[in-house]
């Protein structure tokens, strides 16, 4: 009983103490990255209560949540060498694009293929 | 363009476990697993469990300022201030300031840098300031400004000057210091009383070259506004009375002895330490990089191989270049595609990859009966499965599995539907086409055929399912060109391999792909050896994604005779040529005023993706040409090719515009990169219904990053202009620009840079039915940046004009252009290629309908 109590406290702790980290997400024509350009493009993996900051290096772009998203988030169209950040609160992958250069889809969530029509040629 | 943010349940962290693998799990999970849990909230990327990141905060230890003057004079070492932006008498001052980076041991690679200082005073508007690296080490003496220190002071011995690197006797190579023309950051500084940061990869670059030669280390030059004196921006220097303010460089990088993927020169990889990775003569990939995610080029040798020319097709009946019919199979072999790689498994057409070349002539149909004969090289049995990784996902595949099924396109021929390899008719192994009916009722041209399947042209293309169709006409043959031996014709396509000479190809959809290797007729790198003379070539980018822009190593002059699909008015001559995927151009260089021996080679400055980054992503090499002894063909080039006639605007009935962009990719959440689409639709969606013989003009409004190659099947377009407009706003931001004269021709395929309009006008002729029109990135052509138009008969046959009856203005139209021949003529109802009695009795026939 004491020993589980300890166990739990330093979980505790450990949670409270963890420091939240910022992810940096570079901004440039025509990706999103944790790379630079000439890179492999890389999408970050973060804990809840972490922050992404996104860098722009190149174009006009935004960083803009789908609807549909628990996550929420819109930048201003930015040029290069500004940022923006944004903490994630809920577990999950959370899609976003840009507006000038995407398109919402609307629900941010898996949609299936139509099956081919009968009448298809 | 879209991304993704994968959050992860509070709790969860990076846990290092025996074998350097860093999972993230909770603290429980890892302890279970006998792991050494790093922290909640520790991330795997970059690995912790090889090494820690450890961050530093260097403070400047050397600053001044340049002030411009005549003589170098003025200096300000230890002065509290560092100033950017004009005096008031209008010369420039900037700052430079270094860091002693000693303490980040040598092998450590950069994970991030910013350099912050402290903007005390800001004049006028926000400003840009610009730091660049300085290319020459410079000194700070003993001078010290007073008051607002905006003048400066008298230099003393060892100080940095406008002229000087060390005052009075070293001095710069040009005035006002020695720096990188690009700059590395720019920040814009607006108020004063804050503190400002530059961090940009380009900086991660610097700080990582200083790391790696500390004896480069010399610093940034600070750049703010140079052409008014009205903008000044002063910062803390090191010498400032608030040493928090001083000039900062924040480090963060992983100590040497972190392992990494080191790519070694077969294409292999290994997990090393950078150092051990450049005793094995690797390339590293950086601390924490993994081989799993690591593409290791093979190092080969260019110009090893001669130019292999594809062999001439040969047809069941009748003959090649003339009126034939073929049965062409597709094949599965193992094919040499450099000197030092083992053969590699390729798909051709008739044994070959690329592909024989048909021959054909203008009036003479060729029939081609295609057969899907993909077999298992090693056990004879027709495939059941792809070679390479099959996305189902992708529409065509979520239905036809890994099956390769294939259909051929004729890309540039005037055929019908039926003909014309529609996607969905794509037909698995042991199956074969209906008979492919080719007329050839067009101008010679270099057109080429290749696969188009549903969802897998992207697969089968880079199998090598692409040949050459070489079609001739006596207007060309009376033409003095080169012909015969000194036509040749080149398809350049990009593609990356494995040690084992496998080809290697993304496993799963990623909307581009750039290979590390060029081959051309399907060699890497190959030579030719010419002759002194001109020659004429057919270049083909067939090519998945990349773009080329080719230009002769010895910046020569050539000339582009022909377009996709035929010749230009007249030679144009140039020293550089872009072609995107799927665009022909057909060349003459002249080798005639080479001495013997000389060697040129073609080269590519592209970048990938394009247009993107300057230098990002080029495969400079080409093919090289090794000019012989030999004369070849000296006679001058015709000054006329032929007559290109314009369509002009009016007679376009409307104008289409089509969106060209990437969404988020909800149908398959798996996938990193966004769908592609045009008008956010679908293949499915058939919105365009052109009706025969009327004229229409297409818009592509480039509303993402990168260029898309837009191909229309069944027309013959012309490029009408490129707009520049605001993907903001959607408003033009500058007026309609005609095509180079290299684009005057006739086309099928053309550019659509990013955030231009680019408007082509074409005359939907010969045919009713579903056509596909599409982006030739293959990649993006196969998820759904492809869509298909209905050319619909007009409601009343021989209403050519589409006014609603047939009356003595069709009449007219028909008569008008009597005995032409040629692409888009409106009077050619039939779609024979000929306006004749047969078009003339349509309208005839029906004459008075519609009344």
């Amino acid at each position: 009983m004491c020993r589980a109590f300890v166990v739990v406290l330093a979980a505790v702790i450990a949670a409270f103490s963890a420091r939240a980290a910022t992810v940096e997400v570079y901004v440039f024509n025509n990706e999103f990255s944790m790379n630079p350009p000439g890179q492999p493009v890389a999408d970050p993996v973060i804990s809840m209560g972490d922050t992404v900051r996104w860098v722009w290096i190149q174009g006009n772009h935004t960083t803009t949540s789908v609807s549909g998203s628990l996550e929420q988030w819109n930048s201003n169209i930015n040029s290069s060498n500004q940022t923006f950040e944004h903490t994630f609160t809920n577990v999950g992958t959370w899609w976003y694009y840009c507006i000038p250069h995407g398109f919402d889809n609307g629900t941010g969530r898996r949609a299936a293929w139509p099956a081919r029509s009968p009448c298809s040629p | 363009m879209a991304g993704t943010v994968t959050v992860l349940p509070v709790g969860v962290g990076a846990c290092c476990l025996d074998n350097g693998d860093c999972d993230l799990l909770t603290e429980s999970q890892c302890l279970a697993q006998q792991g050494v849990f790093q922290g909640v909230g520790t991330s795997c990327s970059p690995n912790p469990c090889e090494a820690q990141p450890v961050m530093v905060a260097v403070v400047a230890d050397k600053d001044n300022i340049l002030y411009e003057t005549v003589d170098g004079s003025i200096s300000n070492a230890l002065g509290r201030h560092l100033y950017t932006g004009n005096q008031n008498s209008g010369a420039r001052r900037r700052a430079v300031v270094s860091f002693d980076l000693s303490a980040i041991p040598p092998g450590s690679t950069v994970l991030s840098a910013g350099v912050r200082l402290y903007c005390n005073q800001s004049s006028g508007m926000p400003i840009n300031v610009m730091l660049h690296r300085l290319l020459a080490d410079w000194g700070e003496g003993t001078s010290q400004a007073t008051g607002n220190e905006g003048a400066g002071a008298a230099a003393t011995t060892g100080d940095a000057t406008w002229l000087h690197r060390f005052y009075p006797n070293v001095f710069w190579s040009a005035s006002g210091g020695d720096y990188v023309s690009s700059s590395s950051a720019g920040v814009m500084v607006m108020a004063s009383g804050t503190f400002y940061t530059w961090s940009t990869p380009a900086l991660v670059a610097d700080v990582q070259g200083w790391v790696n030669m500390p004896s480069m280390n010399f610093g940034w030059v600070f750049r703010g506004d140079e052409n008014s004196s009205a903008n000044g921006k002063r910062f803390d220097s090191r010498n400032s009375l608030t040493p928090a303010n001083h000039p900062v460089l924040v480090v963060t990088y992983l100590p040497p002895g972190a392992l990494g993927a080191c790519c070694l020169a077969d294409g292999s990889c290994v997990e090393a330490t950078a150092s051990e990775c450049a005793d094995m003569m690797g390339v590293h990939q950086g601390a924490g990089s993994e081989c799993a995610m690591a593409s290791c080029p093979i190092a080969l040798e260019p110009f090893v191989d001669p130019l292999p020319l594809p062999a001439v097709a040969q047809p069941v009946t009748g003959t090649p270049g003339g009126a034939a019919h073929y049965v062409i199979p597709m094949t599965e072999q193992f094919q040499s595609l450099h000197r030092d790689l083992p053969p590699t498994r390729v798909w051709g057409y008739a044994g070959s990859y690329p592909g024989p070349t048909i021959e054909a002539r203008r009036g003479e149909e060729v029939t081609v009966a295609w057969v899907n004969d993909l077999r298992v090289w090693e056990t004879g049995e027709l495939r059941t499965a792809h070679v390479l990784a099959v996305d189902t996902c992708l529409h065509g595949p979520n239905m036809t599995g890994e099956v390769p099924v294939t259909v051929v396109h004729l890309h540039g021929g005037h055929v019908g539907h039926e003909s014309d390899g529609y996607p969905e008719y794509a037909f698995p192994p042991g199956d074969q086409s209906p008979v492919y009916v080719y007329p050839n009722n067009q101008p010679a041209a270099t057109i080429w055929y290749h696969d188009h399947a549903l969802g897998i042209t992207r697969l089968n293309v880079m199998m090598g399912l692409a040949g050459f169709y070489i079609l001739r006409d006596d207007e060309e043959d009376a033409l003095n060109i080169p012909r015969g031996a000194n036509e040749i014709p080149l398809a350049i396509q990009d593609r990356s391999f494995h040690p084992d000479g496998a080809l290697k190809y993304h496993e799963e959809w990623h909307d581009h792909f750039f290979g590390d290797a060029i081959l051309v007729n399907g060699k890497v790198w190959p030579y030719l050896d010419v002759n002194r003379g001109k020659y004429r070539f057919r270049a083909l980018n067939g090519s998945n994604s990349r773009v080329y822009t080719l230009s002769l190593s010895d910046g020569a002059v050539f000339w582009q005779i022909g377009s996709d699909l035929g010749l230009l008015e007249s030679p144009v001559p140039m020293t550089e040529l872009t072609l995107t995927p799927g665009e022909r151009a057909d060349i003459v260089i002249d080798f005639a005023s080479y001495a013997p021996g000389t060697e040129i080679i073609l080269t590519n400055s592209a970048p990938a993706p394009y247009p993107g980054f300057a230098g990002v992503g080029v495969v400079p090499n080409v093919m090289k040409f090794i000019v012989g002894a030999a004369v070849g063909h000296t006679d001058p080039l015709p000054s006329s090719l032929a007559e290109v006639p314009r369509i002009p605007e009016s007679e376009a009935l409307l104008q289409r515009d089509f969106e060209l962009r990437q969404i988020a990719n909800t149908h398959c959440p798996d996938h990193h990169d966004g769908l592609w689409t045009i008008n956010s639709l679908h293949w499915d969606d058939v919105t365009e219904y052109p009706v025969l013989n009327t004229t229409e003009i297409w818009a592509w409004v480039n509303r993402s990053g990168v260029s898309h190659p837009m191909h229309m099947h069944l027309v013959a377009f012309q490029v009408l202009d490129r707009q520049p407009f605001d993907p903001v706003t959607g408003q033009p931001t500058g007026p309609r620009v005609p095509p180079a004269a290299n684009e005057m021709g006739w086309k099928d395929t053309v550019n659509a840079p990013p955030s231009e309009i680019t408007r082509v006008i074409a005359r939907f002729t010969g045919f009713t039915g579903l056509f596909p029109y599409h982006c030739h990135i293959l990649e993006h052509e196969d998820h759904e940046m492809m869509r298909q138009f209905l050319v619909v008969a007009p409601a009343i046959p021989g209403d050519v004009n589409g006014d609603g009856v047939v009356d003595f203005d069709d009449l007219a139209i028909v008569l008008g252009e009597f005995g032409l021949t040629g692409p888009g003529l409106k009077g050619d109802l039939n779609g024979d290629g000929v306006v004749d009695f047969a078009d003339l009795s349509i309208v005839l026939g029906a004459f008075g309908s519609g009344r």
